[in-house]
């Protein structure tokens, strides 16, 4: 069970927002109430994805992905209002799902974004994201409680709201939790505050993210506190702490408490008048001990320790016509998944890098081991926490270097281009066929892997076209996105090219 | 750049080396270790396997077996989700490997014999079982085991016991093939040459090739699938995991050895697990360069249950602690016994009852019947009755409160969880008459019956025990109650109601059996021994909770009341208004029998020998216990035994439904099926054809399953072919026709149109020899009536009972043993005899027990009382005795005592007739029917409770399944010996075990003397 990466999804944690959300901004209303001023802001987008995938066997059985392309759909909806110093929001993904186009084939419904059904139409298709109150004094402290998306903290490794558009790929859903937050900025004076210091406080009780469906009934507890620079322009940076206790549903609550501590810097320099630079990294350390993972060397507990670690390094040129990415991560792993240390790392899956190799090959080749495990002729059932193996293709276990590339030849249109290579960090063993190979490294073709570390590279190109209605000023923005990319398998892989193209339309309000 | 970054990714990939085993498989070509995850039905591992587990926060172990539930019949699926119930593997049953290649057979013979006497026993074996559990006292030990030494003979007591036209019926074993099919030697399964339709080519299971099927039988290894198995002498520790470690002297023909077929010798998951391994080989003179192929197991939780439920029971503790408040002691009833004849209706005068017995036929014929009823004049009083509540882990759970014969204990250990209801459980006594040092309250002799009978079986005891003082007390284990059939009911009736006296019927008929076949007539035990080893586990378990609510009730005589409870005309009891104090039937302020002082001890023959076997290891309060030709190892009984019944119900499911060519005088064939309906194997005529197609070919199909069987149709037409199919239980067919719960009502015809669910659907098609289809039958060709149901003529053909539809001899047969005895442990003595008094159970300590087997059993086969023997520590494997210049286990093995076929032994009589050895020489040499002895065994142990001990009464030299009412006519009245040998064993309180002679006679000078009028003297 090399993979069953406990720690990976304890990350959607934001404390306070760490970068500006979505590239939404709300329609405003001002308004006059009695007692005060208000406000009443909309916002908005309708998004679809038509997608043509790259098929390849998820198994020695013959098992295929089986979904040449799909058509898949988002309305996402929100409004708040807001009245001298109260908020009141709420956000809403409706009729979210896929609706043309064919499912895959692989068994199961355990992938989130359920590429095996279509959903847009059914009451899983409609997602509440936020109904949340605020008060705020402005300057001084902000609280907040309901329903929320997680904010993203530093690059989003960990805690990501999914809220923000990759390099390549797509996003989907957030993680949701119901939070009481605090957050204030203690240095200050009598004008006001004089360091964009923010310490934050607060409580979750987690709705949905990586590892955890409330609707599940699986129940997880987080205490969050944090320490954040915020300053833009310049540097930002900041560390939070997160203590997260989550139980399974059943007879055996199998706890789990882990300690998360994250920390980032996020810095912009002007190399020039026309040149700046910008260095971000973000780094993650993950104890504890979890029951819902046995292993077994302990069958009465796993010990987890596990980290992560990503950099994003950007120079980008005169008027913003061309960006260098030089974008690598690291996600432990375990070489001995049987020890009784969990030491597999998974980035949050809106963590993207790139559309080929881990979103869709890991996706995949996840989805279908956990077919296998869960096949009542191969066993009586999968193990405890067998479906932390599917992370929909989050980078795990893995380093990856990912140098790219944005063009921007006019405000409408941004071209891209990129390159990945990624390695495991572990023996390349997927579990069921490791597991029937005596627990020798074995792939997910049933082929012995031992030794072989190179999971593959990926050449990605996208061309987008709408940025400037932003600038514009328009109340509809459309955009479209088109992506297309190659990647070459590595032998351990199963040695293959896969293609994959999309294209994504949406309209912003 | 990357120049310099891609050496640092290098770095962190090479962080986390994979995992590893204990060494590399080094290169060569011996036989390998098959593992094929793929095989059908089940995966081919080396089992038991922590492979073949989950890890598991609610297991005791950590564990839980997890093997795929997926399989052809639902009623395969069943048991398979069942077994994954489990926390681990068994502590008893069979280890099996199986290998590519031929192993050298004589190597094994040559390197594992049965020599535990010698320190150096395990120098040179080939393979180890050692416990590498670092927190099991036996942590680093070697397992003791039993490599074809005898302990475990297989060979069954009638070969040709298993149902119509076995071509296997003169093969010594259902589990290994002795046949060689290869009649052309060309070492290929030609056409002809499949006489048992398993599509292998079987060769004589025997060692050395070419001896004697029944002498020479090989049972450590299977020649046709080079399956290694071997069993643990004694059982293993239970939640203690164990490491299989094969040598590289264990080798194949070439010489070459065994391999494992992964590039390490273990798998890595189990590598911390055998790291122990390389501190304790070097004990064995090895190191871990030996080691060719290893793999832990973890034995499960087998006597947990019940010591929980115990717990919850007396002291409202652990996980079950609601018990003690949901179920409180007590007699809820003091029940009519008599009518209008009798003064005190609720008591039942034993000199009335003696003068009723004969004439009820419930002493049989024999020649001791006078001395019984003797006994129950001079020492008996009075017979009461009455019914406590029992928790009741048996209830049913998915049939609407109708069908409890497929269910388990549901219990839970982790959430405290379990499927329990109170469960009215009638009883009776038979009080003593009061004497010089005999007066009220009684101690309490506890006696548990045997399998189909009934609790009046306790009136053979009643006379001697009432005798030494002992009321003597029993009820009906779980089904059980008075075989009576309607003809037997309307003598009984005709004789106690002129009487008025048919209360007393009424209440020795109050009962816990019930109709299982729709007949309409209860089945006494129908459901005591099946194809279920989890509901036949359980019939023990609950006859085990039983004992301990009767327990805690005698503890609590003359404190409270109990109701008094009459019988309407029907039979029905109810509330007379009234009651008694608890236990004081005849009301004179005085309890009858128990409190809180009394001596409490529990005798049990055959099925009442296995659960006492299994009470003896956890229940608390008992003084002292004989267990009477119980069985160690149920699955061990299992397969030899010939007990009507156990083996239709057993292994008549195992390889139904069956399909048979039954040729007819006129030289027609008629084609059937044999199902098995409860305890009976059930023909049910399918149709007929003309001529009988000699050569050809009957394939059978499950349209179901889409599973087909074929075989071979021989000259005489009496084909058998098996197939696998579910069918509706009795239950089942029950509600699906709407049949009234008291069976089928006269003139009703119960169907369903088309049989739609009744069973699955098959079709039997017959081809000559040229194969050419002769016959196909897809419907029933005839009214067939089965389990109340009628499957009308032209109505589609189905599976009458559901099945597994497996083949005697096969892998299979072995896999389900295998299987059968780890699910039967927790309710098989075997987990609990090394707790009498060997490694006692510190909540009871240790206990008294008198063991007794009788030779030549062959209902119970001896071979598991003698399992009871050794495992208890009866019987050493260790030390050589000097009586016999070797142990006493092999000395018993020797004499042929543990295998106990008197015509397969070596022992004669003058006259030249196969006899059996008499171990004991209870007679002292008088050697009645001129068997062989020995210096006797009488084994005998001084335990910190008192003594305890084995005895074999020679009651028949071809054997018989216990001892009989006491016959004065015979030179030594072995019978008599026995009865009373245990009478004073319980007088003593266990303190003292003899051998007296006078017990032939039972004429002791200080027993008690007869005084022939009805009372005491």
């Amino acid at each position: 069970m090399s993979a069953l990466l406990l720690g990976v999804a304890l990350g959607m944690i934001g404390p306070a927002a760490a970068e500006e959300p979505a590239p939404t901004a709300p329609h405003t209303i001002e308004a006059t109430f009695a007692g005060g001023d208000g406000s009443v802001s909309t916002w908005g987008h309708l998004r679809h994805i038509l997608s043509r995938y790259p098929d390849f066997a998820v198994d020695a059985e013959g098992t295929m992905v089986g979904q040449p392309w799909s058509i898949d759909q988002r309305l996402r909806v929100g409004a708040d209002l807001r009245y001298t110093g109260v908020r009141l929001a709420t956000e809403w993904d409706l009729v979210t799902g896929q609706i043309a186009g064919e499912t895959w084939d692989i068994p199961g419904d355990v992938d989130e974004r359920h590429r095996e059904a279509y959903l847009a139409g059914t009451p899983r298709g409609q997602i509440p994201r936020r109904l949340s109150l605020g008060v705020a004094i402005p300057g001084l402290l902000d609280l907040e409680m309901g329903l929320v998306p997680a904010t993203t903290w530093g690059l989003g490794i960990l805690a990501n709201g999914g809220d923000r558009l990759p390099l390549f790929g797509r996003v989907d859903r957030g993680d949701r939790m119901i939070r009481g937050r605090f957050s204030f900025l203690p240095v200050r004076n009598a004008a006001g505050p004089t360091a964009p210091l923010v310490l934050t406080l607060g409580f979750d009780r987690v709705v949905e993210d990586d590892t955890l469906r409330m609707a599940y009934g699986q129940t997880a507890y987080h205490v969050i506190g944090s320490v954040l620079w915020r300053d833009p322009e310049h540097v930002s940076g900041g560390f939070f702490y997160t203590y997260r206790t989550q139980t399974e549903p059943g007879d055996a609550p199998r706890p789990t408490t882990v300690h998360a501590l994250d920390g980032f810097v996020d810095a912009h320099v002007a190399l020039s008048d026309a040149w700046r630079l910008r260095v971000a990294a973000e780094a993650v350390l993950l104890t504890g001990r979890t029951e819902r993972v046995l292993t077994y060397a302990d069958t009465t507990g796993t010990k987890i320790l596990s980290g992560g670690a990503a950099l994003e390094v950007e120079v980008t040129g005169p008027g913003d016509w061309t960006t260098f990415h030089l974008r690598s991560g690291w996600a432990s792993a375990s070489g001995d998944p049987d020890r009784g240390v969990l030491k597999d790392f998974t980035f949050d899956r809106n963590y993207k890098v790139g559309l080929i190799l881990f979103d869709q090959l890991m996706g995949g080749i996840e989805a279908g081991t956990y077919a296998l495990l869960d096949d009542r002729a191969e066993s009586g059932g999968p193990p405890d926490g067998a479906e932390l193996l599917v992370s929909e293709g989050s980078v795990r276990r893995a380093t990856y270097l990912f140098p790219a590339v944005t063009v921007r030849p006019s405000d409408w249109m941004d071209i891209q281009l990129g390159y990945i290579g990624a390695w495991s960090n572990g023996p390349i063993a997927q579990p069921f066929y490791t597991f029937r190979n005596g627990g020798s490294p074995t792939n997910h073709l049933d082929q012995p892997t031992d030794g072989q570390r190179y999971m593959g590279s990926e050449l990605d190109l996208s061309i987008g076209l709408g940025r400037g209605a932003a600038t514009a000023g328009w109340i509809f923005r459309p955009s479209i996105w088109f992506q297309g990319g190659v990647a070459f398998t590595g032998e351990a892989m199963g040695g293959e090219t896969l293609a994959m193209f999309q294209t994504t339309a949406r309209v912003d309000w | 750049m990357t120049t310099r970054i891609l050496p640092f990714l290098a770095l962190l990939a090479a962080c986390s080396p994979s995992a590893e085993g204990l060494r590399a498989t080094p290169q060569g070509d011996g036989p390998e270790v098959v593992i094929d995850w793929d095989a059908e039905p089940l995966p081919e591992i080396p089992l038991p396997n922590d492979m073949a587990t989950t890890p598991d926060a609610t297991s005791p172990t950590g564990l839980r077996v997890n093997i795929p539930t997926e399989a052809t019949t639902l009623y395969e699926t069943e048991s398979r989700l069942k077994i994954d119930e489990l926390f681990g593997w068994g502590i008893y049953a069979p280890i099996t490997v199986s290998f590519s290649e031929s192993l050298d057979v004589g190597n094994i013979v040559a390197r594992h014999p049965n020599d535990f006497e010698k320190e150096d026993a395990f120098a040179d074996d080939a393979f180890y079982v050692i416990d590498v559990d670092p927190d099991s006292p036996d942590y680093g030990k070697p397992v003791s085991l039993d490599v074809g030494h005898g302990r475990f003979p297989v060979d069954a007591f009638r070969t040709d016991r298993y149902f119509p036209n076995d071509t296997r019926s003169a093969s010594p074993s259902i589990l290994f093939d002795t046949v060689d099919e290869d009649l052309n030697h060309n070492g290929v399964l030609d056409p002809g040459e499949d006489t048992d339709n398993d599509g292998i080519l079987d060769v004589p299971n025997v060692w050395p090739p070419g001896g004697d099927p029944f002498e020479d039988l090989l049972t450590f290894y299977d020649l046709e699938t080079n399956m290694l198995l071997f069993r643990p002498v004694v059982p293993m520790r239970e939640e203690t995991t164990y490491a299989v470690v094969l040598t590289n002297r264990l080798v194949g023909e070439s010489g070459q050895p065994v391999r494992s077929p992964w590039p390490y010798v273990n798998h890595t998951r189990q590598t911390s697990a055998l790291e122990p391994l390389v501190d304790l080989l070097p004990d064995f003179g090895l190191t871990v360069d030996d080691v060719a192929f290893a793999w832990t197991f973890t034995t499960g939780r087998v006597t947990g249950d019940l010591k929980d439920i115990r717990e919850g029971m007396f002291d409202g503790t652990g996980p079950f602690r609601r018990l003690a408040k949901d179920f409180p002691p007590g007699f809820v009833e003091a029940d009519q016994v008599s009518g209008r004849s009798i003064d005190d209706k609720y008591n039942f005068p034993t000199e009335v009852l003696s003068s009723l017995l004969g004439p009820l036929g419930l002493l049989g014929d024999s020649a001791g019947e006078d001395v019984l009823l003797d006994g129950m004049r001079s020492f008996s009083s009075r017979l009461v009755g009455g019914a406590f509540v029992t928790p009741n882990f048996m209830v049913d759970t998915d049939d609407g409160g109708t069908w409890d014969a497929d269910e388990w204990f549901k219990v839970d250990p982790y959430t405290g969880s379990m499927a329990v209801e109170g469960e009215r459980v009638t009883f009776n006594c038979v009080l003593p008459d009061p004497a010089d040092g005999i007066e009220p309250p009684y101690d309490v002799m506890l006696y548990g019956h045997g399998y189909g009978s009934t609790r009046l079986e306790f009136l053979l005891f009643a006379p001697v025990m009432n005798r030494f003082g002992l009321a003597v007390c029993s009820f009906d284990f779980p089904g059980h109650g008075p075989g009576v059939d309607p003809d037997q009911l309307a003598e009984i009736s005709g004789l106690l109601g002129p009487l008025g006296l048919a209360p007393l019927g009424f209440n020795l008929l109050d009962a816990r059996y019930r109709d299982l076949n729709n007949d309409g007539v209860p089945d006494s035990g129908g459901d005591q021994w099946s194809a279920d080893p989890f509901h036949t586990r359980d019939m023990v378990r609950q006859a085990v909770v039983d004992w301990m609510q009767v327990v805690r009730t005698l503890r609590g005589c003359g404190t409270g009341t109990m109701p008094l409870y009459d019988y309407d005309a029907e039979g029905n009891a109810y509330p007379a208004g009234g009651d008694r104090m608890q236990c004081d039937w005849d009301d004179d302020g005085v309890p009858d029998i128990g409190g809180p002082d009394a001596n409490l001890y529990i005798v049990g023959g055959s099925l009442g020998g296995i659960n006492s076997g299994v009470a003896a290891g956890v229940v608390p309060g008992i003084t002292a216990w004989s267990p009477v030709v119980p069985g160690c190892g149920i699955v061990d009984v299992g397969v030899r035994t010939q007990i009507g019944g156990a083996v239709e119900a057993f292994i008549g499911r195992f390889v139904s439904p069956l399909i048979l060519g039954l040729p007819q005088e006129d030289g027609s064939l008629r084609i059937s099926e044999l199902v098995n309906s409860v305890t009976d194997m059930v023909e049910l005529p399918i149709d007929s054809i003309g001529t009988i197609p000699a050569g050809g070919t009957v394939v059978v199909t499950n349209l179901e399953t889409g599973e087909e069987s074929r075989g071979m149709i021989p000259a005489d037409g009496r084909f058998r072919v098996a197939i696998a199919a579910d069918a509706l239980d009795a239950g089942e067919k029950r509600l699906a026709v709407d049949m009234p719960m008291s069976g089928p009502e006269d003139g009703v015809v119960y169907s369903v149109p088309d049989n739609a669910g009744l069973g699955d659907h098959l079709v039997v098609e017959l081809f000559d020899a040229d194969g050419t289809s002769v016959a196909v039958f897809d419907t029933w060709g005839a009214d067939v009536v089965h389990e109340g149901v009628t499957y009308p003529a032209g109505s589609p053909l189905v599976a009458g009972s559901e099945g597994n539809g497996k083949i005697r001899g096969s892998k299979d047969a072995r896999r389900l043993a295998q299987v059968a005895a780890m699910v039967m442990e927790p309710g098989d003595p075997v987990a609990y005899a090394s707790h009498w008094f060997t490694d006692p159970d510190p909540y009871i300590g240790p206990q008294n027990v008198l063991l007794m087997p009788t030779p030549g059993d062959d209902q119970v086969p001896i071979n598991g009382g003698m399992a009871c023997a050794r495992i208890a520590g009866f019987t050493d494997w260790h030390h050589v005795d000097e009586r016999y210049g070797m142990t006493v286990d092999q000395w018993l093995i020797d004499r042929q005592v543990v295998r106990g076929a008197e015509e397969r032994g070596p022992w004669r009589n003058a006259e030249g007739d196969p006899v059996l050895f008499d171990a004991d020489d209870l007679d002292d040499g008088i050697n009645v029917y001129g068997e062989p002895s020995d210096t006797p065994l009488r084994s005998t142990l001084d335990t910190p409770a008192g003594q305890s001990g084995l005895r074999l009464p020679y009651v028949s030299p071809k054997g018989t399944h216990g001892f009989r009412t006491p016959d004065p006519s015979l030179a030594f009245d072995i019978n008599s010996f026995a009865i009373y040998q245990i009478a004073q064993y319980l007088d003593t309180q266990g303190k003292q075990l003899q051998d007296r002679p006078c017990y032939g006679t039972g004429d002791c000078p200080d027993f008690q003397a007869f005084d022939g009028d009805g009372g005491a003297q």
